[in-house]
Formats: structure tokens, sequence, C-alpha cells
């Protein structure tokens, strides 16, 4: 063993000298903007990276100062003075040593490795290896959390939108310092909340100021967010080159980087099997207490009908879904407020099914690999029906539904609103020569229920008593010009109009004169390629395709960005809207009777046709039913028609808080977007006011088992297991390092152990 | 040094022990006086040295009569003559002496201190020189026991001043020492010219010379640490250091390089060299040490 005795000291300097070798290595690749390279192979092969923690600057005053005071510590710079009896054999000691006092110094110095351990701790601190955690610079991330409804629930401590924020935090911090990452939260809407920024502190504070909502889930437009700004199309043409604001030409970018999605969610909302994921990557990180175990039952639907021969009599229906697994019993209380003051109470209870679910199945693929399914689950479901006689019907009733007695872990869907207003008709004018299709609808008693209707022919147009002051003076809500049309801009009335088989003015009528820039061209069987059911006059339309037209009109000189509702092939617009100030000119470019009478289209005889007519009459006619209003959700646009010549407006939110003020402006109608809180929400005009109410009602929120799985685009993505959180080991070599020193320093001034 | 350790040299439970104690010189020097010393001369004492014939001129008192009545001739008796003793104590107060704790001066004047005693108790001659690069200050010869009071308060006056230069100050010595006797030097013989040179001149005084050669605790196991700039306690020179093993191990050695070259140099010359570190109990040092250097009995 003498020979370790001896030689210890030797091994120790060159092993350490050869653990220095990688981290200077290391250093030296980064100065040489390497570190890309080197973390892939790093990742590669040992599963970690390293990252310059520092600024190159301070790295480099951190590196020498190790250096610098092993100078100061030669140089003697700063010395204590020591009195003693004489120097004299202090002196010959020195002189003696200086003969061979670097031989003196390597052989048995441990502050040499002590000095040597510092420098490797600082040298591999600053370099802030990692393991399990990605390197590189430059690498993109989507942190997506849910903020809907249903992630309020509380099965798991404190509630689903907290876990899920904790789990966001610890992606956040399981990405390499040099990724960029952006936040975005989601409801029914997307929202960015942290633009892409590779400052965590940043990140993870935007991600703690999420807050919980009471909306919808739609991940469409969360993942198209994403998308873009991940990836953004780019285009080579500016305005200089389009100058009349036509539509670029966008491309993807030739090599686009895959981008991960981290998504925060229990998956409670439609698939989106439309999506295209391109270069994302969705991770689906399940979120909630998993298993079938959901204790909620919610209630999902609330409707209320007048009985049609006595008004002051209503029929409200109740739907209530059971998601618990086993048989719930319910008991759903009724309120009824009229005009503010408690009318009546009613209750009823029910024993609701428990939830079927079915196990999620596993499928094979064509690649030879089985791909998980979701399972499909059935919540129990049973409709409580109330009679509520002698109800005024010229009063606004507010109802109230509950769950009496009721705990689960989701309270949001344990009540719901209804506000019943007074109906309203709409006032329609029908101008044009006689067209028995279009008086079958109009004058059908259903429609007569909601709607007056007025008919003029063409030539009474100018009649200045029966159109043209009644017009100007905003008489009407709707005015349909079949074939038809006022000669002059300035003689169209002030209410929303309907352009049949005739455009509107500056337009002509095909084969006159046409002002400049416009044109009218006749095309002949033309068949329908294309339609949005997003407008709400073509909503609930379907198989339009199977419309035959015979002629229509190529309608030329339109404004840009027209909404375009339906399409034709050879290029050809066929159904279209206008902005008028605060009024819409909707215009179909074909006739439904032509001008001998004959049918220039199938469409009659389609279910679809009288539906369109029935949403041009509530999207355009300003009609106000209860039984036909839609359930607004939180977080949805409330659209409020209060009527003609109203410019202001103000919405009080449920909870009286400050009410809002809302100006028309160029709008046809108000758009309320404050329906952030479920309730009675009341808005007020000079003249008038009306209620609203906002009710989550849907079945995909209050069923709170979170999905193991999703379905984006063709590709199902299974909720996967979290990335592990990276242990930083850097910040333990700097505590080594000043271990080292300490030790080094009381070795240094004790001197028993020199 | 404190005005305790001043009053404190002696104490006199020991001076009754040192009573016991004499100076013990292997050369036998003539003294001036008599004292309780047998003196090489044969005088006049009651101690009976030995017979010789008879010859003209010698004191008819010392005739051994009995002798004469016995064997008819006449034989003188002898004896030994009782003489005093030059003790010299020579006392290094450099300032290079006060140093180390206790300090080196203190323990060297404590030692010259119970020396002194002995040498007065037994009647000796004591003479106590203190020098650093001259002879300082000086004690005139003393004599018997009521001079103790004299020795002492000298001891106490002395004070650490001024660099040393043993040469210089022992050439000083040995032109003004006119007797012979006993020579003990306590010094600490941190000298940057050597001590060889000093010694020479005792040595060719025919002095029967005793180095006490004192240093501190802290000179023989130095207890600093780090980078130090050392100062000389005498002339300023400073020396600075980064203390490490191999630098005190190297000092060590220096040290008993230095030491030994003292020892050595001292045999060879019949002169005494006793080590004293400060910190050696003052008392045993006296009392068994120097005993069994041959130094008291």
């Amino acid at each position: 063993m003498s020979w370790l005795a001896r030689g210890w000291f030797s091994v120790a300097v060159f092993g350490l000298l050869l653990l220095a070798l990688p981290g200077l290595y290391l250093f030296g690749l980064h100065v040489a903007g390497m570190e890309t390279q080197a973390n892939e192979w790093l990742e590669a092969n040992l599963r970690m990276s390293f990252h310059m923690a520092l600024p190159l600057a301070a790295a480099g005053v951190l590196l020498s100062l190790p250096f610098l005071l092993v100078l100061l510590y030669f140089l003697k710079l700063k010395r204590k003075a020591l009195q003693v009896s004489s120097t004299f054999l202090w002196k010959k000691s020195i002189e003696d040593l200086h003969v061979n006092s670097l031989f003196q110094w390597l052989r048995k110095n441990v502050l040499l490795l002590l000095q040597l351990l510092a420098v490797l701790g600082l040298i591999y601190s600053i370099l802030a290896p990692k393991f399990f955690a990605r390197g590189g610079q430059g690498r993109r991330y989507v942190i997506l959390v849910d903020n809907s409804a249903s992630m309020g629930a509380t099965d798991v401590a404190p509630n689903r939108l907290e876990q899920a924020k904790d789990a966001a935090i610890a992606e956040i911090d399981a990405a390499g310092d040099a990724d960029a990452g952006m936040v975005i939260a989601f409801n029914s809407a997307a929202e960015i909340r942290q633009s892409f920024t590779s400052n965590k502190q940043v990140l993870k504070q935007a991600v703690r100021d999420i807050q919980a909502t009471f909306r919808a889930t739609r991940i469409e437009e969360a993942l198209s967010l994403a998308d873009s700004l991940a990836n953004p199309t780019r285009s080579t043409e500016d305005v200089a080159v389009r100058p009349d604001a036509s539509p670029r030409a966008y491309v993807q970018p030739e090599t686009p980087d895959i981008t991960p999605v981290h998504l925060f969610s229990d998956g409670r909302f439609p698939d989106a099997p439309d999506f295209a994921t391109g270069s994302l990557r969705v991770q689906f990180h399940a979120i909630g207490q998993p298993g079938p175990e959901v204790d909620n039952v919610g209630i999902v639907g609330f409707s209320a009908t007048r009985d049609d021969f006595d008004p002051s009599r209503m029929f409200v229906n109740v739907r209530v879904q059971n998601y618990r697994p086993k048989d719930s019993a319910v008991k759903v209380g009724l309120t009824v407020y009229v005009e503010n003051r408690l009318h009546k109470e009613y209750e009823k209870s029910a024993s609701i099914d428990g939830r079927v679910s079915e196990p999620a199945k596993s499928q094979a693929a064509p690649e030879g690999e089985e791909k998980p399914v979701p399972g499909r689950d059935l919540p129990g479901e049973v409709n409580l029906s109330f009679e509520v006689p002698e109800v005024d019907d010229r009063l606004e009733i507010v109802l109230r539904a509950r769950l009496e007695g009721n705990k689960d872990v989701f309270p949001a869907d344990d009540a719901a609103f209804l506000v019943v207003g007074v109906v309203r008709k709409a006032s329609v004018l029908v101008v044009g020569p006689p067209n028995p299709v279009l008086n079958a609808f109009f004058d059908d008693p259903a429609t007569r229920v909601v709607c007056e209707v007025a008919k003029l022919t063409k030539d009474e147009l100018g009649d200045k008593v029966k159109y043209l002051e009644p017009a100007q003076q905003g008489k009407f809500d709707l005015v349909i010009f079949d074939r038809c049309a006022p000669e002059r801009e300035d003689q169209l009335p002030q209410a929303n109009t309907v352009f049949v088989g005739r455009p509107p003015p500056p337009w002509q009528a095909v084969g006159q004169k046409q002002p400049e820039g416009k044109t009218v061209e006749r095309v002949d069987q033309p068949a329908i390629k294309g339609w949005t059911n997003q407008h709400g006059l073509l909503r609930y339309l379907t198989g339009l395709h199977e419309v035959g037209l015979y002629e229509a009109y190529r309608i030329g000189g339109l404004p840009p960005r027209t909404p375009k509702l339906m399409e034709g092939d050879r290029d050809l617009l066929l159904m279209f809207t206008l902005s008028r100030g605060p009024y819409t000119d909707a215009v179909l470019a074909f006739p439904i009777v032509n001008d001998i009478g004959e049918w220039n289209t199938n469409w009659p005889l389609l279910p679809s046709f009288p539906l369109f007519w029935r949403n041009v009459l509530y999207t355009l006619g300003n009609i106000r039913d209860a039984s036909a209003e839609e359930n607004v959700q939180p977080g949805q646009v409330k659209t409020l028609k209060p009527g003609p010549g109203i410019n202001k407006l103000q919405v009080t939110p449920p909870n009286n808080a400050q009410a809002t003020q809302l100006d028309r402006g160029t709008r046809a109608d108000f758009a309320f977007g404050g329906t952030d809180q479920m309730g009675v929400y009341s808005s007020s005009w000079d003249g008038g006011s009306r209620r609203f109410a906002v009710n989550l009602l849907d079945s995909d929120e209050g069923n709170l088992q979170p999905r193991p799985g999703i379905r984006i685009g063709a590709e199902v993505v299974t909720a996967g297991v979290p990335d592990k959180r990276p242990r930083e080991l850097w910040k333990w070599l700097i505590l080594a390092a000043l271990v080292v020193v300490l030790v080094e320093w009381y070795v240094y001034n004790q001197r028993v152990f020199v | 040094m404190t005005t305790e350790a001043k009053s404190n040299l002696l104490t006199p439970d020991f001076l009754h022990r040192l009573e016991q104690l004499e100076l013990v010189s292997r050369k036998i020097f003539s003294g001036r006086m008599k004292g309780e010393r047998l003196s090489k001369r044969k005088g006049q004492s009651v101690e009976f040295a030995d017979y010789r014939p008879y010859t003209v001129g010698d004191d008819l008192r010392f005739l051994d009569w009995n002798l004469l009545a016995r064997l008819d001739k006449l034989f003188l008796r002898i004896f030994h003559e009782e003489e005093d003793l030059h003790v010299y104590l020579l006392i290094d107060n450099s300032l290079s002496m006060d140093f180390g704790t206790p300090s080196k001066l203190h323990f060297a004047k404590q030692v010259a201190a119970a020396l002194g005693f002995v040498g007065l108790n037994n009647l000796d001659r004591v003479v106590v020189e203190a020098f650093n690069d001259k002879l300082s200050q000086n004690m005139p010869a003393i004599r018997g026991r009521r001079s103790l009071w004299r020795l002492l308060g000298f001891l106490d006056q002395l004070g650490p001043a001024g660099p040393s230069d043993l040469s210089k100050a022992m050439r000083s010595f040995s032109l003004r020492c006119s007797g012979k006797g006993v020579a003990i030097l306590l010094s600490d013989f941190l000298d940057k010219n050597g001590f060889e040179e000093a010694l020479r001149y005792l040595v060719a005084r025919q002095l029967d010379i005793y180095v006490i050669h004192v240093l501190a605790p802290e000179e023989i196991n130095p207890e600093v640490a780090g980078d130090v700039k050392l100062v000389d306690i005498e002339d300023s020179d400073e020396a600075e250091i980064t203390v490490s093993r191999p630098l005190l191990d190297r000092y060590k050695k220096n040290l008993d390089a230095f030491r030994g070259g003292l020892y050595e140099y001292c045999t060879r010359r019949g002169i005494t060299c006793i080590f004293a570190p400060s910190d050696t109990p003052f008392e045993g040092l006296v009392l068994n040490y120097l005993r069994r250097k041959g130094l008291v009995q």
C-alpha cells in the first residue's frame, strides 16, 4: 500500500484534470455556437442536456474567478503582518524551499485538489446539465389549459383547474431554458395568455393567472391558434402587391418544426375530427380523477313553451342527466318569478338510471398495431315537465330550476334560469309580383304567429305613403324584394332586406346599363357547390347540393370581404350579404319563380326551403320568441335587438355589478360578450328593458369522467405519461463548490491538516 | 512582562531547595577572597589536603607535631585553601528575547536568579551582565546571601531592548572580565551573524562556560497559517511566506540543524550546551536537568 500513499496525490490531480476536460470541451462548443449539436448528441446518448445558465460574459467572469483567486494566492498580494523573534530561520527555510518549490508544491498540496474541485464545480454548474430535460434552443412548445366549466369540478383537490395548472407548470419546468413556450387558455373560445417566450417565470405566472370560467369547451379554436402561431403561414405579397386587399397567397413554411402542444384538460369537449394537426404534436394530459366513478347530476336542458290556445299557460321542461354509475333520485324545484316577484314554486322528484359506460376498446390499425378507441358512455336521463298556469303573457317571466338537496362535485349545473319574454312579432313587407311559393310560407298560420306580413307590388315602390315614408321611418323589420328593387340606394328601407332574383341598387337588373365597376350577367343552370352553415340564414340547412337552379346571375363589383353564403360552380356567388349601416341586405342571386311565373328552382320542394325562410325571419326579422330563443352559454355572444331607433343599451350582470354600456355603431344589433356568469342578465335601453338567461346546459361539461383519449383529425390522442420533472444539477454543483471553498478555507487556516 | 511575574522570579520554597545546591566548576579557579569553595591553592582552611616535607621557611604553625614525635621527621600539614568563585551570568536582553509565552527573557531571568542565588549562597562572586548588541547593563559583583535582593532587583528591572549582536557583546565582556570563573550564557542565539565568534571570545578567557539556549515554544512549533508577512522584532526585516507543510518541515529541519550546530560547536570546545524551551518547568530544570548536566550539584 505504500505506492498508494505515495501516488494518491498525483492520481487525484490527474483524475480531476481528466474530469475537467468534458466540461471545458462543452464550454468551448458553446462558445463556438455548437451547443445545439452537442445537446442533440447528449440527449440521444445520455438523456441529458446542458445549457449555459449564464450569459457568456458572466460565465467567462465566473470561470476566471477561481484562476484569479489562485493567481492572488501566488502573488501574495495581501498578507497579514506577524512579528517573530527573528526571520533568520524562516528566510533560510524559504531559500531552501525555492530550490525545488514547484516540486514541493505539487507533491502534497491538498489545496490544489480543493481548488481543482472548486473550479470543476463551477465549470459544470454554469454548463447547467440536466437529466430528463430537453436541451437545445429555439424549440417551441404550446401549453393549452382548459378552463371551461367542467374544470371547476372538485373531484381532485382543490379542483381540476388547479391540478391542470400544476401539471402545466411542471411541463414548463421540464422544458429547456432556451425553449420558447406559449400559454393558451381555452374554453368555448381561446385566448393567448402569453405569447412565445423562453422566460419560464413569465410563462408560469401566465398559467397561474388562469381563472376558472363557466364556459363550454371547444378545442378547435385553441388548436388553430396554436397551429397558426407555432408555424405561421407566410406570404411574399403585401399591400403594395395587392393594393385592393384581395386575398393574398399564404404558404406554410417549407420545413415546419414539429411543435409539441401540451393539452391540459379533462377531455370533455367535442372531438375535432376536421382539424389537421399538421405540424402540431398534441400531447394530452388528462386531468381529473380517472375512472367511471363520477359524482354529478346536472340540468342539461331547460325550456318553456306557451300553450298555443291559452297563452297564459306555460309548459316548462327540465332535462336532468345522471352521470353517476348508479341510479340516483333527484328532486327538481322550479321557481317562477313574475316581474321580479316570486310567483309560484313547484317540485318534482324522479329516479334516474345510472350512467352506462362502455369501456374503451382496442381496434386493429392498418399498421398492425392496436389503436385505443375511447369508449362511449350514456348518462341516465329524465325529462320533468311542469305546467305553469295563470302566467300573464304580457309580462316577463323568469324561471329558475334547481336540483334540491343535490350534492356533487360539480355544482355549476345544478341550477338553470330561463327568461320567458313577451312575444314580439316581426313586421315584414314583401314587395314584388305574385309569388305563390313565398305566399305559401308567409301566409302559413305558424308564420303569422311571429310576424305581420304586408305585401306591395313592384309599382308601389314609388308610392310615398305605402312604401317610401314607412320605409324611411323604419316601420318594417324586414323587407323582401322579390324580383324587384328600389331604383336608387336612398330608397332602400331602414330595415333588413332580402333581394330575391334581383341585385340591390346600385346594381340594376340584368340587361340594363350598370354603374361603373358593377356587372350583372345571367348564368344558366349553375350547380350549388358549397355553402356555410355558420351564418344564421343557413343554420341547420342540409342537402343544399340537391337544389337545382335553372338560371342565376353573376353579380360583379362586390365590395371586398363580402360574406359568401352559397357558392356555385364557375366561381358563381349564389347567396351573399351586404352591410348597409346597421342593416343587412341578403341577396339571392337566383329567383325562385321567374318573371313568367315558372319555378326557377326545385328548392321549394325540399325541407330546407321553409327552414331557410324561417331563418330569414328569425335572423333578420327581429323576432323575440321565448320558445325559439336559443340558450346562451357562458362566454357566448348574446345578440340583443331592442328594435329600430335604439342606439345605446346597458347590460347588468346577475350579481348587479358594474353595468356594461353598449353602442350599436354600424351594426344591426347589439352584441354583448360579457356573459361569463350564469344567471339572469338585465338589459335596458331608453324606453324598454329585457332580460336574458345564461346557462351552462352542456352535457359534455357535466359528464366529468376524464376521457382517456381525444380525437383530433384522424388521430386519437391518448393521455400520456407526463414528462419527468427535470432535476437541476447545477445548483447542487454550485453548492458543492461553495462547500469545497469553505472546507478549503478551514483547512487552510487550521494548518493542522495541511 | 507583568508585575506579578517580576515579583515571582523565585519563590521562597524554591529558594530553600536551592540552598542545598552549589555551582560546579570543572576548573578550579583562584579567587580574590575566601569563599566556601576549595581552591587549588593550599591555604588555611580546616580541610586537610596532604603532607609535604618541611623546607626551610615554611610556616612552623603547620608542622605536624605528632608525626615528628613518631617518625622524627618534619612534615608540614597542607590544607585546602577555601576560595570564592566568579560566576558570570550573561543574559541576552535583546528584543528577540521578549518573545513567546512565557517570554524567553523572563525565563532567562528566572534561571539567572536561581543560579545567582546558588552562587551567593556558596559565597561565590556573582556578576550579572545583560547584553544586546553591547553590554547594556551590568550588576557589580556581589557576594553572600544578603545580596540576593540586589540580584533580584537588578533582574527585575531588566527589560528587553535593542537588537542583538552576540559577538560584539561577548568581545566587550571578554575585555572587561578580569577574573576567571564560570560563565553562564543565557540567550536564544538568534543572531544573523552567528554565535561562533562570540563563543570564541569566551573560550579565550579560559572560562568554564555553560550555554543555556532558550527558545520559545512558538519558535519550536510555529503557530502560523496562511499567507503572512513575518516581521523581525529586532531589525524589522520582512519575510513573506505561505505556510505549508513543506515550509514548516523545512523550518523545523533548519531549527534542528541550528540547535545541532550550536551543540556541536560547544561540545567540541568543552562548553556545556543546555537547550531549554521557555515553557520548560523552571524549577524542574534547575533542580534536575542542570544537576544532571553538571552545572549544579
